[in-house]
This record gives structure tokens, C-alpha cells and sequence, in this order.
């Protein structure tokens, strides 16, 4: 997550939205994405979208692929999400499409936010490709750097807004509804049962917020666009232990 | 009161359709069909109701049933006022206990009733609805103004189905999915599209649509120099689609501001407009989500496309 916040960061230091996600296939960031909706032109240019699509191309570019998968998008199964912001709707619905395996995201997306926060899209019965989706990773960090943006204008919009009278908040920071994403269980089984009274309390289970992440110089994103320019290496699934 | 009859057009204020030929798809608010919601009701002396009406104010902004068409406070015998609180699955019993001490109110009186969840189309049957079970509100149903005031060019709009017809019964390998996105100013077509997910998976035609006319946007701005003649994204642009759009679809419309969707045939299990589809969530129509558009279902038999699997995201 701390990777997909720099790259959140980067965003914001270029003028697009400080949203960005990873994609970690077997231990490897093999694609990540950035907002690109003012640039593109097009309001569905999400983040999510850029990485799915950098990824069908890479397995397309491995030879072998048909050989370990029936369809280049059934690697998703093997793939996780790291989001800064909880995905919207349409993306939320786009992962259950693609059969991602599981998505950890900050902060919520208490305006159309699609594993929770507004519908719960990830769990619904419209198909069988259902995923869990952990919320509060760097929740506070993720939430600064949104903060940070919506102080400066989207020129872009047709109406933008002055907003120059916003000032950034470090200190205060909304409740996380856990209830609106996972079971008790879910959650003690992911974050551990000694973090239970964060569940009951809505509150972060990390409170101290890392600076450092939000810094003008953490905007190089060097090694993970290096790391998803690799080619895939595809393996086999272990399908039983008992080899 | 509004004045019907100037749209030039047949509307049938009731069931919501205009010429016997579409359906408005909205939440349900406005439906006929009569449900019930559990309240939360108290008895209280008539000086109490401004602390009540304090306590009223402060929950309604929560309450998953919005009871803006229920009368609050109802004198029924003794002189005492029967009070609606909440709904029940807005708070438990324990909660509104608690809620009402704080204000020193009497709690003996407390009881669960049923309200129509919502208000119905005509006034006759807000008053019916009002004597069987709880006393309405009536102001007029905001949608009648609505679909009054609705433009409809048939002749394009049966041009435009017939076209994603055609489109939809060339599919072969595909699946007979078609859309077009149509500018309704000029009448001209800015993108149409195939289902595409052999290929890609979230290749679907709405999606395909919605990257067309942002690729015909980004060319059209090389050979203009006025920013005022740029268009965003695809405001105010009509969408005509064989098949109810799922979930992904609907929100990308959403994100890219169209004003208007026509389709065919309901999607059951997977459609995200009708509030029967799915899990009923009128994308289009939701209060939580940041915008809106207007959905119409065709439901004469003019057209007629292919049934999709029900399991299929159209």
C-alpha cells in the first residue's frame, strides 16, 4: 500500500486525481494504475481500469499463456488490489467481472464508493466472482492526500470551484463504519483479535499518520514502473499440497 | 397542480409511460403498489411536540425509509398527539428509549405501527392509503411535473432502436449486445458499438461507446481552437441500448453525465436501472450517488432483440 501511495502522491504532483492502485501477482507489482480523467478525455479512465488493461496486455505478450489459462483474464484469480481510495461502483463491479481475488483499499469513497461505503457491488449475487475487500490500510495517509487535492481547483470541470479558502486538516478525521465492509469475523480474522475494540469503536486501527508519505520528494516511482515492465512469469497453481 | 396536456404526447401520469410506448424506470418511489414500514410511534401531551419535532429533525436525516410523506403528529383521543418517530430499522428499541429520556419524555406509549413506505402517484390514493393506515402528506407527485415537461422525438428515438437492432442481430461470435450514444441536439450519432468482451472483458458495448466518444472528442478538439466549444465528457448525450446495462456500465454513465437511456429488454438478474433487476439499484436514480439521468424502457414489440443468458452483465 505504502507503493500505491507514492504513486497517489506522484498523481497529485502531476494535477490528476491522488488516487492510484497496485496490482500484486505472487509477491510482484505487476501493473499499477492512476487516475487519467481529465487527460483522457473520458470520465472512466479510473485508476483500476489502466491496471487491468496494462495486465491482459502482458499476459497477451507471454507466449505461453493458453498453456495456464483458458482466458488471458483468468490470471485474476491470483491477483490482488491495493487502492488508496475504496473503488467506485463502476470499478467495484468491473473487478467482480474479472474475477479479482481480494482488494485492500485507505480510505472510503463515502460518495460513490462500491464495496461499502454507498452499494456493496463486491459481495452482491450478479455473479459468482465475489471478493473481499479490507478497508483502513493507511487510511489517514490516503485520506490527506485526497485533502491535499480538493484545496486546489479541477480547472477542468466546467464550473470549478474556488476553493482557496480550504486549509489542510491534520487532525481531525471521520469515524470508519467497519461494519459497512466486513463481518466482526472478517475483520478479526484479517487485522487480528486484539484489534476487536477498533471494530466496536470505529475506529483506524493505525492512528499515527506517516508524513513521509505525502513529502514532494516521495513522488519517484522509478522501481514500481520498472517492476510492472517485467515480463510475467507464469506458473502453475498449485491445485493440493499432498505432491 | 400541474398543468398536464401540454405535453403533446400521451402520458399516462399513473404507470409512468408516454404514448403507450415507454416505460420511465425510477426508483420506487412513486409506484402504486402499496409497502409498508415499521415505525416507531409515542403518545404525547400537545406541549411536548416542540421537543419532539427537535428529535424528529435531528434522525430523519438518517433514516434508510425517508417518511417525508407521513404525517408526523396525528390528534387521535384524550387530547394526546400520536407522534411518528423513526422508522424501525433506523433505530432499536433500547435507542429510541434512551433518545426519548434524554428529552425527559414519557416512553410508556411507545408501540411499532406500519406507514405506506412511500407516497402514491395520485392524491385519491394518498387518501386511501391515509385512512387504512397512517395519514399522508399529499403535495402533488413531483413526477408528473417531470415527465410534463419531458421532450420526446419519436421519430429519432424509433430511428435510433432500430439501428441498435440491426447492429445487435450482425453479431456472431459476439453477444448481441448494441449501443449507440446520439447527441440529441443535431441528432447525430457520436458512437456505436458491439459487445466486445471476447476480446476484453469489460469491453462491453456501453463501455465501447463511452471510450469512442471520448476518442472522437480528443480528435475533434486537434481541428478546434475555442475551449468553449468543447464538450465534456458525454453531457447531455442520449444512450440507446439493446439490453438493461449492468452495474459497470450504469456508473460509467453516471461518470460520464448522460441525460438519457432507452433499452429493450430488462437484464432480471443482472440490470442495474429497474428496481426489479438484480438488487434493485437504480443506479440512475440512487440519492447517494453524485448525479443522475433519466431511463426509458421501450415496451412496445417493434423490436425485437436476442435473450441473453440471465447470467450475462449486459
Amino acid at each position: 500500500m505504502r507503493k500505491a501511495l507514492r504513486l497517489a502522491n506522484h498523481a497529485l504532483h502531476t494535477g490528476e486525481t491522488p488516487v492510484a492502485c497496485i496490482f500484486v501477482y505472487r509477491g510482484n507489482v505487476i501493473s499499477y494504475g492512476m487516475n487519467n480523467t481529465n487527460d483522457s478525455l473520458s470520465g472512466i479512465t479510473h485508476a483500476e481500469f489502466r491496471g487491468i488493461n496494462a495486465i491482459l496486455e502482458k499476459v497477451e505478450a507471454t507466449d505461453n499463456w493458453s498453456t495456464f489459462y483458458s482466458h488471458p483474464w483468468d490470471i485474476f484469480r491470483e491477483i490482488d488490489l491495493y487502492v488508496t481510495v475504496e473503488p467506485c461502483v463502476m470499478c467495484a463491479s468491473a473487478l467482480k467481472h474479472i474475477g479479482i481475488r481480494t482488494v485492500y483499499f485507505g480510505c472510503g469513497n463515502e460518495r460513490f464508493g462500491g464495496n461499502g461505503s454507498v452499494l456493496k457491488i463486491n459481495t452482491d449475487d450478479t455473479s459468482p466472482n465475489r471478493y473481499v475487500s479490507y478497508p483502513g490500510i493507511y487510511r489517514r495517509e490516503a485520506i490527506l492526500l485526497l485533502r491535499d487535492f480538493y484545496t486546489h481547483e479541477n480547472i477542468k470541470a466546467p464550473v470549478p470551484r474556488n476553493k482557496k479558502n480550504r486549509e489542510l486538516k491534520l487532525d481531525s478525521f471521520p469515524e470508519l463504519t467497519w461494519s459497512n465492509y466486513l463481518s466482526k469475523s472478517e475483520f478479526c480474522d484479517f487485522f487480528g483479535k486484539d484489534k476487536e475494540q477498533c471494530y466496536d469503536l470505529n475506529a483506524d486501527v493505525q492512528q499515527d499518520i506517516d508524513l513521509s508519505v505525502l513529502d514532494s520528494d516521495n513522488i519517484d516511482i522509478s522501481d514500481i514502473e520498472q517492476s510492472a515492465q517485467e515480463p510475467l512469469q507464469l506458473r502453475k497453481r498449485k491445485l493440493c499440497d499432498t505432491a | 397542480m400541474v398543468k398536464k396536456g401540454k405535453n403533446k404526447h400521451r402520458i399516462d401520469y399513473i404507470h409512468c409511460t408516454v404514448d403507450d410506448k415507454l416505460l420511465q424506470i425510477s426508483n420506487k418511489r412513486t409506484s402504486s403498489e402499496l409497502s409498508l414500514v415499521d415505525v416507531w410511534s409515542i403518545k404525547i401531551q400537545p406541549h411536548d411536540s416542540p421537543k419532539v419535532l427537535g428529535l424528529i429533525r435531528d434522525m430523519s436525516n438518517d433514516d434508510p425509509h425517508p417518511l417525508q410523506h407521513v404525517k408526523r403528529l396525528q390528534k387521535l383521543e384524550d387530547g394526546l398527539l400520536t407522534v411518528i418517530l423513526c422508522s424501525v430499522d433506523l433505530a432499536s428499541r433500547e435507542e429510541v428509549v434512551s433518545l426519548l429520556g434524554e428529552k425527559g419524555l414519557g416512553i410508556e406509549t411507545i408501540e411499532v405501527r406500519q406507514v405506506p413506505a412511500h407516497c402514491p402517484p395520485t392524491k385519491d390514493m394518498a387518501l386511501e392509503w391515509g385512512k387504512l393506515y397512517w395519514p399522508l402528506v399529499w403535495k402533488g407527485n413531483p413526477n408528473d411535473q417531470i415527465l410534463n415537461e419531458m421532450v420526446f422525438n419519436f421519430d429519432h428515438i424509433r430511428s435510433d432502436l432500430q439501428l441498435i437492432c440491426t447492429n445487435s442481430s450482425k453479431c456472431c461470435e459476439q453477444l448481441p449486445i448494441s449501443t449507440v450514444i446520439v447527441d440529441p441536439l443535431t441528432n447525430a450519432v457520436i458512437a456505436s458499438s458491439n459487445d466486445e468482451r471476447h476480446r476484453h472483458p469489460l469491453d462491453h458495448s456501453v463501455m465501447r461507446c463511452i471510450q469512442l466518444v471520448s476518442e472522437y472528442e480528443q480528435q475533434r478538439r486537434e481541428s478546434i481552437d475555442d475551449p468553449s466549444d468543447h464538450h465534456y465528457l458525454c453531457n447531455n448525450y442520449h444512450v440507446y441500448t439493446t439490453h438493461e446495462p449492468c452495474t459497470m456500465c450504469a456508473m460509467a454513465l453516471i461518470h460520464s453525465r448522460i441525460a438519457r437511456l432507452f433499452y429493450l429488454k430488462q437484464s432480471p438478474k443482472t440490470g442495474a436501472l429497474d428496481p426489479e433487476s438484480g438488487p434493485g439499484y437504480t443506479i440512475h436514480d440512487h440519492k447517494l450517488l453524485n448525479s443522475k439521468f433519466e431511463v426509458f424502457k421501450w415496451i412496445g414489440d417493434e423490436y425485437q432483440v436476442a435473450d441473453l443468458d440471465e447470467n450475462v452483465n449486459a
